[in-house]
């Protein structure tokens, strides 16, 4: 029998000062390493995740990136070892599923200093025991470190975070003059002047200053220091306000005028110019690479527009304007080459087939829901057919008249539902379908302007992955220089089964 | 309570451990199906113009 063959883990949580026994990285790999050793295993490699938290797999690329290997046969891994069992996870689901699949296939978990290896089925029991007991673990320290907060919050201590205005000496929030100067300077401009998010945002990025995390100001940013209720001298904790004990920035009779400021300029902003902009966010900026979105432009011009000049004024990036007509159809091409040469009609065939398939009784059931809708109006409009030929009711004629014509437009609405509905039905039962799926694949820029907005928007969204626009110093120089897409759609052939 | 758990955990925990690599294939799979369900949703529309296409040509 040759040499067994194995994997090790190692994770330090992102807390480990809170965690129980926190064991270092080297610590947790010295102690695989020696193991291996002592019992004669090849260790093939070592995965970690470093300050990730055990509570999901989520994040951890590590440990995906080691299960995955260990799933495949041609590997030959029989082990995955860690120091401590908690090391896989905190979650007692998670290790339980993580070891069914690796029992399945006759592979198992060493921890080393659980004294546990899962080839000896009494030590399954211990496994789901510990499971138990890691997950405990990690609510403790959550609720520990929640009671420790509710307290320090009762207090008015700072909690924690980064303040724009403040600096943090000691664990105490202690105003930071420079900053201290910005906030005022905002409160101001807002309330006395009467400017706006973007220019305050705008005029901010123009004088070079920065946020707290050396960003450049925008509309959200402005948004959050004027109703950050911190600068009013209170600590929020769990969305409750207490007084709280460091030195306030804003007065507090600034900060009411600020909120009557707020409430007399808040209303739901009308869309000027709306339709849809489906490369919203795919469409990078050829200055700062950063996302472009619909540009303030007329109804007659329409752009897409750089998004950090949009919201923070053209001292961070140029709007870099690009035409909206010309990108969109540039890129409807580009996919309707690609689907036409790539893409086999078959493959969505069988698609279509499973999907149909999965979804014939809940069509049948919709469409019993319908006809009987229609039935009640039709019902309904007989009653008052009747009413009004009734001379003791005597009944408005035209009221009558605008009744029977409301339930007739229903009626009509419905009955159009139904017609779709049933063709999907008949879809299933013909072999129309292929030559339904030919053709929207053989004219899909027709097929492409019958989707709705939001339709346009997640089917481009879905196949590609970022649009890259040439520099040019007007718009019309600027061109879409190459689309890329999240997959080559030759592979939708092979992956259908997938 | 976790809120966010799904029911079936077999699907689950298949999408919280699929590798960078095999997201493509998740991203094209997903693209297809959504691509079908348009051709469904509209196979009335589009079959109304196949035939009308059709009946242009003869």
């Amino acid at each position: 029998m040759g040499k067994k063959r194995a994997v090790g883990y190692k994770r330090r949580s992102p807390r480990s000062e809170k965690d129980f026994n926190n064991t270092s990285l080297e610590k947790q790999e010295d102690e695989i390493i020696n193991y291996c050793l002592k019992n004669n295993i090849e260790l093939v490699d070592i995965y970690v995740d470093d300050l990730k938290s055990g509570s999901s797999f989520k994040g951890r690329d590590g440990f995906i990136e080691m299960y995955n290997r260990v799933l495949k046969e041609e590997e030959e891994i029989d082990y995955i070892i860690v120091y401590k069992q908690d090391r896989l996870s905190r979650d007692s689901l998670d290790t339980l599923y993580f070891m069914k699949k690796l029992n399945q296939i006759d592979k198992h978990i060493i921890s080393i200093a659980d004294s546990i290896n899962t080839e000896d089925s009494t030590a399954k029991i211990l496994v789901h025991v510990l499971a138990l007991v890691a997950e405990l673990e990690r609510e403790f320290i959550s609720f520990r470190t929640n009671s420790g907060m509710e307290k320090r919050a009762e207090n008015g201590e700072f909690l924690g975070g980064k303040i724009y205005g403040y600096e943090v000496i000691n664990k105490k929030l202690s105003i930071f003059p420079e900053e201290a100067k910005v906030v005022k300077y905002i409160f101001d401009k807002y309330t006395s002047d009467k400017w706006g998010y973007k220019k305050i945002a705008a005029n901010l990025n123009i004088q070079g200053v920065k946020t707290k995390n050396d960003n450049d100001w925008t509309v959200n940013a402005i948004k959050t220091v004027l109703q950050n209720q911190q600068y009013i001298g209170n600590t929020k904790w769990r969305g409750k306000y207490t007084k709280g004990k460091h030195t306030p920035i804003i007065e507090k009779s600034l900060w009411d005028e600020t909120r009557k400021v707020m409430q007399a300029r808040s209303y739901t902003p009308k869309k000027l110019h709306p339709g849809s902009y489906p490369l919203s966010g795919l469409l990078k900026c050829p200055q700062c690479g950063g996302p472009m979105v619909q540009g303030n432009s007329s109804q007659q011009y329409r752009y897409y527009q750089c998004n950090k000049n949009k919201n923070s004024g053209s001292s961070v990036c140029s709007s870099n304007l690009i035409k909206k007509e010309y990108a969109e159809e540039y890129v409807l091409n580009d996919f309707f080459s690609r689907l036409k040469e790539k893409v086999s009609p078959s493959a969505i065939y069988s698609v279509a087939q499973s999907i149909l398939d999965y979804e014939l009784n809940p069509l049948k059931n919709e469409a019993r829901n319908l006809k009987k809708q229609i039935e009640r109006l039709e019902r309904e409009m007989l009653k008052i057919m009747e009413h009004s030929s009734d001379p003791s009711l005597s009944l408005d004629a035209d009221m009558i008249k605008s009744h029977l014509a409301t339930k007739q437009v229903e009626i009509n609405k419905i009955k159009s539902s139904l017609a779709d509905i049933s063709k999907q039905m008949e879809l299933k039962q013909n072999d129309s379908i292929m030559d339904i799926i030919e053709f929207s694949i053989k004219n899909f820029k027709d097929f492409y302007h019958t989707f709705s907005d939001d339709e346009k928007k997640i089917f481009f969204h879905s196949v590609i992955k970022e649009i890259h626009v040439t520099k040019g110093d007007k718009t019309k120089d600027r061109r879409i220089r190459d689309v890329l897409y999240h997959f080559d759609l030759e592979d939708i052939n092979s992956i259908v089964n997938f | 309570m976790k809120n966010n758990i799904q029911i079936d955990y077999n699907e689950h925990y298949e999408s919280v451990l699929t590798t960078k690599e095999d997201l493509e294939k998740v991203k094209a799979s997903d693209f297809v199906h959504y691509f079908t369900d348009l051709i469904i949703k509209y196979s009335n529309q589009i079959e109304m113009n196949l035939k009308s296409n059709s009946e242009e040509l003869t």
